[in-house]
């Protein structure tokens, strides 16, 4: 099974099981230096109706950002939490 | 700069342009001179949809609670509510490796990092479990509390987890990491935080603990949180003669060690043939966990993804014969003990939890 995150690099993080009823896995990380998710069907398969074509990209800060943990709540929405990157200033 | 940001998504993979701006909320802890990544996150969902977070970077660990709106939540007279603690503070060397959310914090009167009512009756990463009104989870914690310790006045010696949940002043964070001297010695380092950011005095007395993992350059690398009975499990990882080795140390809630994990347990062990070997403790705990929390998260390098998969099977890896599971094997306490899933053929029966290989 191979999860086919959008970008040239990208990398997981973490691996969330949706729901005990469900078991659809959210796997979270990185695409690109960005946010990137993408959610699997109960038979390990990219589920096609999660984003674009089974997988999310987000733009959060510079590049370098990435997901780090991700929980769902009372409504089903998938919440994210991560690392942005910022720039230093130059002195 | 430390920063967080927070994205929600509807189920649909949409950010949901409810939350925050746009979908998204970034939360700056400390201020430029502060150049340090954030190394590590946990994120719960609270019963109203708000969000609690705790991140850690270098000593220092940052919690704060995000509103359903994305907005952080302000406190009349107190501004923001975040807050920043310090780990560590009289070691020279300090690391935070991990923050975990120790417990589902439910808000009792609009209170954070004041009065809290704290529960660990958590669903799939802190997620609400059903439907029900705040109020309902508080009550449901507390009797919950009640029981628990009732069975802890009955049962000699039993500490009650859940009973120790309903701590005053809302401990929260969790930090594991190492601390010591830089590069030796160290030690496997537990610090407890409320939510403003001080020290849980309820935790081990001044809210720290430090112990000994046998050897005096093994690293911490991650820790993991029993969220049914509230102990915290450090894991280490090292090399001892030569060899990889990973050392584990749980406590329980109030800081004390829990003799029945066992100091210094070996807890993997890799083989020759390059997998990893869990122990029959580490199984039974394993298979504990699952018993009780839907939703397993889990991360790390090669040897957590490992457990990982043994975790979370997913319908590929079922067993061609028995259709049996890895990780529900350890949960039903028969086995699957195919050298590979994918060969198609296993031997089943009742087993020691444990006796399993995970395949690397």
């Amino acid at each position: 099974m191979s999860v086919p995150f959008a970008g040239m690099t990208s990398a997981a993080n973490t691996v969330f099981l949706e729901s005990v009823t469900s078991e659809r896995l959210i796997v979270a990380g990185r695409a690109d230096g960005h946010f990137a998710l993408a959610r699997l069907a109960e038979n390990g398969e990219t589920d096609l109706s999660f984003g674009a074509g089974g997988t999310v990209r987000t733009v959060v800060g510079q590049f370098g950002s990435e997901i780090e943990e991700v929980a769902v709540d009372g409504e089903r929405r998938i919440v994210a939490v991560g690392r942005v990157a910022v720039s230093r200033p130059i002195d | 700069m430390s920063r967080f940001a927070i994205a929600r998504y509807l189920a649909d993979g949409q950010l949901d342009a409810e939350f925050g701006e746009g979908g998204i909320t970034v939360v700056d802890w400390q201020p430029e001179a502060d150049q340090t990544a954030v190394s590590s996150f946990d994120i719960q969902v609270q019963a109203d949809n708000s969000v609690l977070v705790a991140g850690g970077w270098g000593r220092s660990v940052g919690i704060a609670l995000v509103g359903a709106d994305g907005q952080v939540v302000n406190r009349p007279g107190m501004g923001e509510v975040k807050s920043i603690g310090t780990f560590m503070p009289d070691q020279s060397f300090a690391r935070v490796r991990k923050v975990l959310i120790a417990q589902r914090v439910a808000l009792a009167d609009g209170g954070f990092g004041g009065q809290v009512t704290a529960a660990t009756d958590a669903g799939p990463g802190g997620a609400p479990k059903g439907s029900g009104s705040s109020r309902l989870k508080i009550v449901r914690a507390r009797v919950s509390s009640m029981l628990a310790r009732m069975r802890a006045l009955v049962r000699p010696g039993h500490r009650g987890g859940v009973t120790q949940s309903a701590t005053p002043g809302g401990p929260a964070v969790l930090a594991v990491g190492d601390a010591g001297e830089n590069p030796a010695p160290r030690f496997a380092a537990f610090a407890r935080f409320r939510t403003d950011g001080t020290l849980d005095t309820a935790f081990s007395g001044d809210g720290q603990l430090m112990r000994g993992l046998g050897e005096d350059d093994i690293e911490v690398h991650t820790a993991t949180y029993r969220r049914r009975d509230g102990k915290g499990l450090a894991l280490a990882r090292g090399d001892v003669n030569g060899l990889p080795m990973v050392r584990g140390v749980r406590v329980h809630q109030d800081g004390s060690s829990d003799q029945a994990f066992g100091l210094l347990a070996d807890i993997w062990t890799s083989t020759d043939d390059g997998a990893w070997t869990l122990t029959p403790v580490d199984a039974a705990s394993a298979g504990a966990d699952r018993s009780r929390a839907p939703a397993r998260r889990f991360r790390g390098s090669a040897w957590m993804a490992a457990l990982a998969s043994s975790l979370t099977p997913t319908a590929s890896q079922r067993c061609g014969r028995c259709r049996s599971m890895p990780g529900r094997g350890l949960r039903s306490r028969v086995l699957c003990e195919a050298p590979s899933v994918s060969s198609g053929s296993c031997r089943t029966g009742p087993s020691t939890p444990g006796s399993g290989r995970v395949a690397r």
